[in-house]
């Protein structure tokens, strides 16, 4: 392995361990948000932000094993990739977000990820950091499978704007 | 057939929407932010406005009876409505609410301030907030109450607006009902799904010339804080209870300005936009009906008001003929026609519109909500051309009654004798008949826009138009019947 090759490796694990701490902050906010309203929204978003902080440690995990202590991060990530988000604005108002639309919040990041992984993975010829963004898209594959099976467990059906 | 952006229910995503061109205002006027985002800014605006109000309730309570001579009828029901719902409403959405003086008080007993703000924690916010904060009940989140609301505030209109002490007491109900609320619910429950005035500012809010929003959908993507709705230690939880970073329109934001001060990452702006262009998105049957009942009423008042139809007149003055039979037919009779007749035409041109443009890939349900966008430039500006002549013909008993706002007979600024003055009452259809056809120019040119992000078939498009843009077509010949006779 060259020593870019390395560097690229180390700058994408570190990243994701970036990605998966801001996300876990995310859903922290979106279950404060909800407080006092659906308390199953709340939970979810509790236990999405709970395997966001999971991920997080796996990826510290690869990370020291390979480059020693994980650094602490200068500033939120950049990126967009993964990023969790309410998709009605008046969701509150209108009391109207559903533990399924919760569900979806957290599919529509996965598959973000998902997708932009692969991409990576195809599109790099470096073989290492190839295997690892084949790694972590596998990884949110496995989330993007979990949340699928929660949402097909609740009947989930396709989502619009009206109410 | 169905465009590429759409889902199987007519979906349509924020990101997907076509959007017109917008003037960044703070960043073409970086005072403008500065001023906007000092604590005080609100209460600038709100105070004198309180003031304003507080004297007309004094001028309601101890003036003279006599409405045409008493300044809470002359300035609040004349001259605000008209500045309201012909300048404000166009051109800066809830710029009332802003500085809207009936919720002041339940905000200042909810905050523990007027100006300053409270970090804390109380559910939802990053902020701390005094009473009970429970939830709203879910089933009454919407704008049902306020739709009925107002119908039956425009149903005793006559009485509103010819009696100062009713106008007292409904204000009074108000802030009462205002402040309590404040004291039980979150944030600005009133203002959300009771206020009367709201639904109406709501939806005509969609055709305004200015929006809030935020300038970097990225930049909310990746927030960790979402400070605009849950608030700050720089600006309280978004009183509307409005996700900033999703804002797509301008229905349920109140331009307080908090997020604009909450927000860390400057991420928030003002922004000129062209008329009833932008948020064309109707979303539950309660804004279709809130809908209906403005364009129904718009109707009900022209015919009432404008119209040579005595016997009308007389059921509906319920202040001074007191024919209660007579009333209740007229109240029955604007209720059905607002409720059920007129829906129900809507409801048969779009079941037209499927059958005729053999629509089987969008529900009757999204058709009958999208396309009622058309109702909402057609509604403003119905009420604008209704008001136009109140304010030409009546105006100057504002100059009268600012010199004498009791009617106790001072003169206060040399104008207490003016005598009544209609302002160029030959003009009057001139002014209106354009604005009729502006509504059912921005109406149809609004579902034809909704209907190219339903349908990528021109024919299909063009077919589906046709019921719909028919009954608007109908709705302005029937305004300019009555308008020009
Ligand atoms: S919603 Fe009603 S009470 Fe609230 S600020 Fe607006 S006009 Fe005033
Ligand atoms: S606080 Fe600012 S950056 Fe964050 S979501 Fe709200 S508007 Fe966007
Ligand atoms: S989004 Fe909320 S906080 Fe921002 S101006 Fe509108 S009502 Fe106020």
């Amino acid at each position: 392995m060259s020593n870019s090759s390395g560097e690229n490796v180390r700058s994408t694990l570190l990243r994701g361990i970036q990605i998966e701490a801001r996300n876990a902050k995310v859903y922290d906010t979106f279950a404060q948000l909800f407080q006092g309203y659906d308390d199953s929204v709340t939970a979810i978003f509790c236990e999405m932000a709970d395997e966001e902080r999971q991920h997080g440690t796996d990826l510290e995990q690869r990370y020291r094993a390979r480059f020693g202590p994980v650094p602490v991060p200068a500033e939120e990530p950049k990126e967009v990739i993964e990023a969790p988000d309410l998709e009605d604005a008046e969701a509150l108002i209108f009391d109207s977000m559903t533990l399924e639309q919760a569900l979806e919040v957290g599919l529509k990041a996965e598959l973000m990820a998902r997708e932009f992984y692969q991409r990576e993975a195809g599109r790099i010829s470096d073989p290492d950091l190839q295997k690892l963004y084949q790694e972590l898209g596998e990884f949110e594959e496995d989330h993007v499978r979990r949340l699928e099976e929660k949402l097909a467990e609740k009947g989930h059906a396709p989502k619009s704007t009206a109410r | 057939m169905a465009t590429a952006t759409q889902t199987q229910q007519g979906f349509v995503p924020v990101e997907a929407l076509e959007k017109p061109w917008r003037f960044d205002l703070f960043r073409r006027w970086p005072w403008l932010k500065r001023l906007v985002r000092m604590r005080s800014f609100q209460y600038f605006l709100l105070l004198p406005n309180l003031f304003m109000f507080y004297l007309f309730l004094i001028a309601g309570l101890f003036g003279t009876p006599v409405g045409s001579s008493n300044i809470i009828i002359m300035y609040v029901w004349i001259l605000w409505w008209f500045v309201l719902i012909a300048v404000m409403m166009p051109f800066g959405s809830r710029i009332w609410c802003t500085m809207c003086p009936l919720p002041f008080f339940g905000d200042w007993l909810q905050r523990g301030a007027v100006i300053k703000v409270r970090s804390g924690k109380s559910p939802g916010t990053n902020n701390k907030f005094f009473g009970l904060h429970k939830r709203w009940p879910k089933k009454l989140s919407n704008i049902w109450l306020q739709n009925f609301g107002f119908l039956l505030l425009a149903t005793f209109s006559a009485l509103l607006v010819t009696r100062p002490i009713v106008s007292v007491i409904v204000f009074g109900i108000m802030i009462v009902v205002a402040t309590g609320l404040a004291l039980i619910y979150r944030l600005r429950t009133f203002c959300n799904y009771v206020c009367p005035i709201s639904g109406f500012l709501s939806l005509y809010a969609m055709t305004a010339t200015l929006e809030l929003r935020s300038t970097d959908k990225d930049e909310c993507l990746k927030c960790t804080t979402k400070s605009c709705i849950r608030g700050s230690e720089d600006g309280w939880a978004c009183p509307w209870n409005v996700y900033m970073g999703k804002l797509d329109r301008n229905n349920y934001c109140g331009l307080c300005f908090e997020c604009v001060k909450s927000c860390p990452n400057d991420n928030i702006s003002l922004f000129v936009r062209p008329f009833a262009t932008s948020d064309i998105v109707i979303r539950g049957y309660d804004e279709v009906w809130k809908a209906s009942i403005m364009l129904v009423l718009a109707f009900s008042y022209s015919v009432v008001l404008l119209g040579p139809y005595g016997q009308l007149k007389d059921w509906a003055n319920i202040s001074e003929v007191g024919n209660w039979g007579g009333f209740g037919l007229y109240a029955a009779g604007q209720a059905l026609l607002a409720l059920v007749v007129f829906p129900g035409l809507y409801y048969l041109s779009i079941r037209l519109a499927k059958w005729y443009a053999k629509i089987d890939n969008v529900s009757t349900k999204e058709l009958f909500l999208r396309y009622a966008y058309m109702l909402v430039p057609m509604g403003l500006l119905a009420w604008i051309a209704f008001s136009v002549p109140l304010i030409m013909v009546n105006g100057s008993y504002i100059i009268s009654v600012t010199s004498d706002p009791l009617g106790w007979g001072m003169d206060l600024f040399g104008t207490a004798h003016f005598p009544w003055t209609p302002f160029w009452p030959e003009w009057v259809p001139f002014i209106q008949v354009p604005i009729l056809l502006a509504g059912f120019y921005y109406g149809v040119r609004g579902i034809h826009k909704v209907g190219r992000q339903l349908f990528s078939d021109p024919v299909q498009l063009h077919r589906s138009l046709v019921p719909p843009t028919a009954l608007l077509l109908g709705v302005t010949l029937v305004f300019m019947k009555l308008f020009i006779g």
